[in-house]
């Protein structure tokens, strides 16, 4: 039988603790507030666009999809907290251990062309989404869980830009799923995956 | 002098625990002039393309539904505060989208518009 733990082993680990832990963080990457969808509202067969725009506002991105339209919304809320300890006899530096989660919320309305919701998913779900260890200055304050793929302008910003792309993405416009013209796509989507290969993107960097 | 002696510890724990804070606020996108269009100006089934394209200016994107085409208009706000301890850093981002869009039928006139919920202040 396990020898029980005595409540001064614990207040001594706590106190170690204390004076080893340095630069703690917590880090968080919020978009919008999280739609409150009940399982019942909007009925696919029995709503309408009118009905989703009134109950929903408009979509994070929309793309027509066959002879309808289908519409995104995404939201997310991305959190890091860091435990820094100090590192013996260098000074300024501390050790710190980082660890992200996520809970994101993606909705997929499908339309015909009449504007009748054919289909509606909504997923939400919570994830871990990263780890890491690094080396930095006291003062130094970054996320060591890539979150950029979230926090990136939205896609319409670029939109004007599509023209200028180089000629791999130039000729893949037309499955691109920032234009809107036949597909979507869910926020952090790998691009070494799926209709972006076409572009012949360079790999992402490493961390 | 004896009120700054007095304050010297206060001052000095300050120095210590606070070593930098910073907040920013970012913008990006269209103004979001739909906001201070009067709704009255704005009518399903009578307003076309281009008294949109007046009141509001070139939309952010433009696309074709099958018959359908669509204004999306789109301004992006990204507010973040970071503060820097000594034992506690802390650093939040939000993003925030302020949208409207506009369903136009074949002739150009306007069949369905929303606005987001969200509200971004002008200018």
């Amino acid at each position: 039988m396990a020898e029980a733990v005595r409540p001064g082993g614990l207040a001594a680990v706590a106190l170690a603790l204390v004076l080893v832990a340095c630069g703690c963080a917590n880090l968080r990457f919020t978009r919008g507030p999280f739609l409150e969808l009940d399982a019942s509202a909007l009925p696919p067969g029995e709503t309408r666009l009118h009905d989703v725009l009134a109950e929903l506002g408009p979509p994070d991105s929309l793309s027509r999809i066959g002879t309808g339209f289908a519409f995104l919304y995404e939201r997310f809320d991305a959190r890091e907290r860091q435990l820094g300890l100090s590192v013996p006899w260098v000074e300024g530096l501390k050790l710190v251990l980082g660890r992200g989660t996520l809970r994101r919320q993606a909705l997929l309305l499908e339309f015909d062309a009449d504007g009748t919701l054919l289909t509606r998913r909504l997923d939400d779900r919570s994830d871990r989404i990263g780890s890491g260890v690094a080396l930095q200055f006291v003062v130094v304050v970054a996320p060591l869980v890539d979150v950029s793929a979230f926090t990136d302008r939205a896609p319409q910003h670029r939109w004007g830009a599509g023209l200028l792309h180089p000629l791999p993405q130039g000729l893949n416009r037309e499955q691109d799923p920032d234009t809107g013209d036949g597909s979507l796509e869910q926020l952090a989507t790998p691009r070494k995956a799926g209709q972006r290969t076409l572009e012949a993107r360079k790999p992402e960097a490493p961390l | 002098m004896m009120t700054l002696l007095k304050l010297a510890p206060a001052l000095l724990l300050a120095f210590v625990f606070s070593v930098g804070c910073a907040s920013y606020d970012r913008r990006a996108g269209v103004e979001n002039f739909w906001r201070e269009t009067s709704l009255v100006e704005i009518q399903d089934g009578a307003t076309t393309r281009a008294q949109i394209l007046e009141l509001l200016g070139p939309p952010s994107q433009l696309i074709a539904l099958g018959d359908r085409v669509v204004f999306y208009y789109l301004r992006e706000r990204t507010r973040g505060r970071i503060g820097v301890f000594v034992l506690y850093n802390m650093q939040t981002e939000n993003i925030s989208y302020d949208r409207a869009i506009f369903f136009f039928d074949e002739e150009g006139v306007l069949v369905e518009h929303s606005f987001s919920r969200e509200e971004i202040p002008l200018g």
